[in-house]
């Protein structure tokens, strides 16, 4: 039987925008820093898909939670950096505050006890 | 080995997905930007952990995906559903303002234009006001021609334009679907709901309009205009020149004003019997008032009535005249339109329609009478005017189509 993709590459996909707001509200980075901070804050644990990162991006900005600008950069060529708007701030407090729900109703569920 | 579906180049990966993008092209080119920024970020970091530059730049395009794949992604992601209501609602609002400022600012300078060719003309002789000669009709008709046809071209343009950039899709497509939704509804407008005097060239400039509304549609950016004060000045200028040169195929004309005596050659000898010989017309022609033009209707009062007892079946009578040589239209054979009176209590007055025929520019009135015989008089000197057509394309249509009196 052919393996499907991961458990954790599942919870990922449906996450990306979370840890997308999330770093990006600590301030403005550009997509490859996105990913670089997320697999860093994770301890190495989530590596988001970086095919999957720019489609997220674009949605965001397009939903209005996400500003880009381009900016020249000294080490190689300029790059698009986003930053949270109003409408992301808002954003990232629903989804924290959903995420948190949905993590203490699996818990009760798949953790009996904790 | 590498993967024949996957290009390990960047440069060719890249063009793999910007080949499949399908968004405007200042997006697409942000994206592949963005994405080469990205290859070059993560083979620069891949080659500082240890890997051969090959070796990091296949991995750096591996960690993408395939680029069809991320393609489409991309193009969902910028190609909401919001980003579409939004685009057609600037879509529309565009499409208006930008329609309406072409046609305010046109009417301007057409008007410029229409004034100094009347004087230039009216000076040298060559005016006449004659709406069935081509001078009226290129005055006429010249602004429907070029300030409508203008306003839903650029108005079409510009909204296109504007709708594209909102919903990240490319001109054309957006083009084609405003030319379908949005050409029914200016036909609609054009031909049927907007009412004007009309002849013959003003028609086929409001025809046209809807044409000019898909072809701005269609145009996308590749008609650009210079600057506002030279563009107006070219728009004036061609407009200018399109009135002279219509008008100068037309040439001078002559016509006659008032009310000539019975009997004069107006034509009317041909089709009807004058007053009887040695009896004084009922009333001077010259006393005839008329009211309400361009409307549809005209009122004549004859006062004071005199002996109207000598004669039954009193009406009024409007036939088709032409200002080239001043008298009745030479195929009219009877009247396009009869009143009778409204009030013989003191007065004598008519109600006629004289502009309910598209063919008809100028008109005779004339006032007849039976005599005891049934024989029909012209009774009081025939009166001229000139008038046009009012209503919409459809309603002239009808009118063409519809059986002659």
């Amino acid at each position: 039987m052919a393996r499907g993709p991961s458990f954790a590459t599942q919870l990922l996909k449906g996450t990306t925008p979370l840890l997308v707001l999330s770093v990006i509200g600590e301030g403005e980075l550009y997509g490859y820093e996105i990913a670089q901070r997320v697999r860093e804050q994770s301890g190495g644990a989530f590596a988001p898909s970086e095919g999957s990162l720019y489609p997220a991006l674009h949605r965001l900005e397009a939903d209005g939670a996400l500003a880009a600008t381009w900016r020249d950069s000294d080490r190689g060529p300029r790059r698009r950096y986003y930053r949270l708007t109003d409408r992301g701030r808002g954003l990232l407090a629903e989804s924290r505050a959903e995420w948190s729900a949905f993590v203490r109703t699996v818990d009760r569920v798949a953790v009996p006890g904790r | 080995m590498s993967d024949p579906i996957r290009p390990t180049d960047p440069q060719l990966y890249l063009g793999r997905v910007a080949a499949r993008l399908g968004l405007p092209p200042a997006v697409e080119q942000e994206v592949v930007e963005e994405l080469a920024a990205h290859v070059a970020d993560a083979t620069a970091a891949l080659i500082a952990e240890g890997l051969a530059p090959e070796q990091a730049e296949r991995e750096a395009l591996a960690r993408l995906g395939s680029p069809e794949a991320l393609a489409d992604e991309i193009r969902r992601a910028q190609q909401t559903p919001r980003r579409l209501a939004t685009a057609g609602a600037r879509g529309v609002f565009w499409l208006g303002w930008t329609g309406l400022f072409w046609i305010l600012s046109s009417f301007l300078f057409v008007f410029v234009a229409q004034l100094a060719l009347w004087i230039v003309l009216g000076f040298l002789g060559a005016w006449s006001g004659g709406a069935d000669l081509p001078l009226g009709q290129a005055v006429g008709a010249g602004p429907y021609v070029f300030v409508f046809g203008a306003g839903a071209f650029f108005g079409a343009r510009e909204a296109v334009l504007v709708a594209a950039r909102a919903s990240r899709r490319r001109v054309a497509a957006v083009g084609r679907w405003f030319a379908l939704a949005g050409a029914p509804v200016v036909a609609v407008l054009a031909l049927v709901v907007f009412e004007v005097d009309l002849d013959p060239l003003a028609v086929v400039g409001l025809a046209l309009v809807p044409v000019a509304f898909v072809a701005g549609c269609l145009a996308g950016p590749r008609v650009h205009w210079p600057a506002h004060p030279v563009r107006w000045a070219a728009a004036a200028s061609v407009a200018a020149l399109l009135l002279v040169a219509i008008a100068a195929l037309g040439g001078p004309a002559t016509r006659t004003w008032g009310s000539p005596p019975i009997g004069n050659g107006m034509g009317f000898e041909r089709v009807a019997a004058s007053l009887p010989p040695g009896s004084e017309p009922l009333v001077d022609g010259a006393s005839a008032t008329g009211s309400g033009y361009p409307a549809a209707r005209l009122s004549f009062d004859w006062a004071p009535v005199v002996a109207f007892t000598a004669w039954h079946d009193l009406r009024l009578e409007a036939w088709r005249g032409t200002a080239r040589d001043g008298g009745i239209a030479p195929d009219a054979t009877g009247p396009y339109a009869v009143a009778t009176p409204d009030d013989t209590g003191g007065s004598l007055r008519f109600t006629i329609r004289v502009n309910g025929r598209p063919e008809v520019t100028h008109y005779w009135l004339v006032l007849t009478g039976a005599d005891a015989a049934g024989k029909r008089w012209i009774l009081a000197p025939p009166t001229t005017g000139w008038t046009s057509f009012h209503g919409s394309v459809a309603d002239w249509l009808r009118a063409v189509l519809a059986p002659q009196p």
